[in-house]
């Protein structure tokens, strides 16, 4: 199963933990994608580390908000490894309509 | 009389995204957010449905005059002339002084939370945004 | 049948949440969709017993208003939630069932839609 997710919350917003205690459920059993928007892209911050991210983020492919990321200052060289940068939802639209079996948002 | 693009309507087979929102204009990001998904998903030929909740039943309030930030009860003014179908619930506007569409732009229902659950069906995938 | 799962973390009546994300789950029931609401992290004090927020806030009880989903949905408590913050199963309102990951997990991937709220 290919489950999405769309994260837009900051690590220490209200509803990060919720997302982490949910989402490392299908580590290791499902194909996970996680788009990171809004405040999310604070996650991918190189300087920024929390052990149970980076399991999750090694088991996934993981998308960043070009726009995001710019608005609030972080250049591409602060995010971490292997992220994939966006400018257009084109892609993410067309994989929770087309390519995921689930989409849940946090 | 606004003439909306009834072409996009029909979804891209019959696929639709639902979009809750649950903050108000200008209070997060949510909004915006929402409005660029939906947007995008409209000009892929998906059929895209809105439900406003809580506070998002504030979005679609007319004559808002933000100064300094974009205008979103305009964007998503466009988002109906595009096809998107926005309802607010029923609940959530009335507990919000808005006893009938004519605070909201034209085109958007208040109804129950029960359309939410009928828009939930196979076809569907729902994006839930708010904080 | 569409189906859908609930979640709720936020605790009751300092937000909406947990009495809006009680009321998409009574409609998805009503309209025949196989719906349940799961509580996690702080949401999983929407099931305490004996709330009395129609007394003294003039709100309505979120544990009363659970009571709708049962029989035909399930409310899940997310076991670790409820540890974390020193509750235990005698706490809850009856109709609760704890949930584990492993269970949760099997019970996520059979769900079509599911909201966080």
């Amino acid at each position: 199963m290919h489950i999405g997710f769309i994260l837009t919350k900051s690590p220490s917003e209200q509803g990060f933990r919720t997302f982490i205690d949910f989402s490392k459920l299908y580590i290791n059993n499902d194909r996970i994608s996680i788009y990171l928007v809004g405040n999310g892209v604070y996650c991918a911050r190189k300087s920024y580390s929390d052990p149970d991210l980076e399991t999750l983020f090694k088991s996934s492919n993981v998308h960043v908000s070009g726009s995001d990321l710019k608005a609030r200052g972080i250049e591409e060289e602060m995010i971490k490894e292997e992220m994939i940068v966006f400018s257009e939802y084109d892609d993410m639209i067309i994989n929770v309509m087309e390519n995921f079996n689930q989409v849940v948002s946090f | 009389m606004r003439i909306k693009d009834t072409n996009n309507r029909k979804s891209s087979q019959g696929k639709v995204m639902v979009i809750v929102l649950s903050d108000g204009p200008y209070i997060s990001q949510y909004a915006d957010i929402g409005y660029n998904m939906a947007q995008k998903a409209l000009d892929l030929g998906y059929g895209v449905k809105i439900f406003l909740y809580m506070d998002g039943v504030h979005i679609p309030q007319k004559d808002q005059n933000p100064r300094t930030l974009p205008n979103i009860s305009q964007s998503f003014e466009e988002l109906i002339e595009k096809g998107c179908e926005i309802k607010a619930c029923i609940r959530c506007a009335a507990a919000r002084g808005y006893l009938d569409e004519s605070q909201f732009l034209e085109g958007v229902e208040i109804t129950s939370v029960y359309d939410l659950a009928e828009w939930m069906d196979e076809n569907s995938k729902v994006v839930m945004l708010g904080s | 049948m569409s189906s859908s799962l609930v979640i709720i973390d936020k605790a009751p009546y300092g937000h909406e949440n947990a009495l809006s994300g009680i009321y998409i789950a009574i409609a998805s029931l009503d309209r025949g969709m196989d719906s349940d609401v799961l509580l996690m992290g702080d949401g999983v004090y929407a099931a305490q017993k004996n709330q009395l927020a129609d007394e003294t806030l003039v709100y309505p009880s979120v544990s009363e208003l659970i009571y709708p989903i049962f029989p035909h949905g399930t409310l899940f408590v997310h076991l670790d939630s409820l540890t974390q913050r020193g509750m235990k199963y005698e706490d809850l309102v009856e109709i609760a069932e704890l949930i584990d990951g492993k269970t949760l997990y099997e019970l996520s991937k059979s769900k079509k839609h599911i909201i966080k709220i």
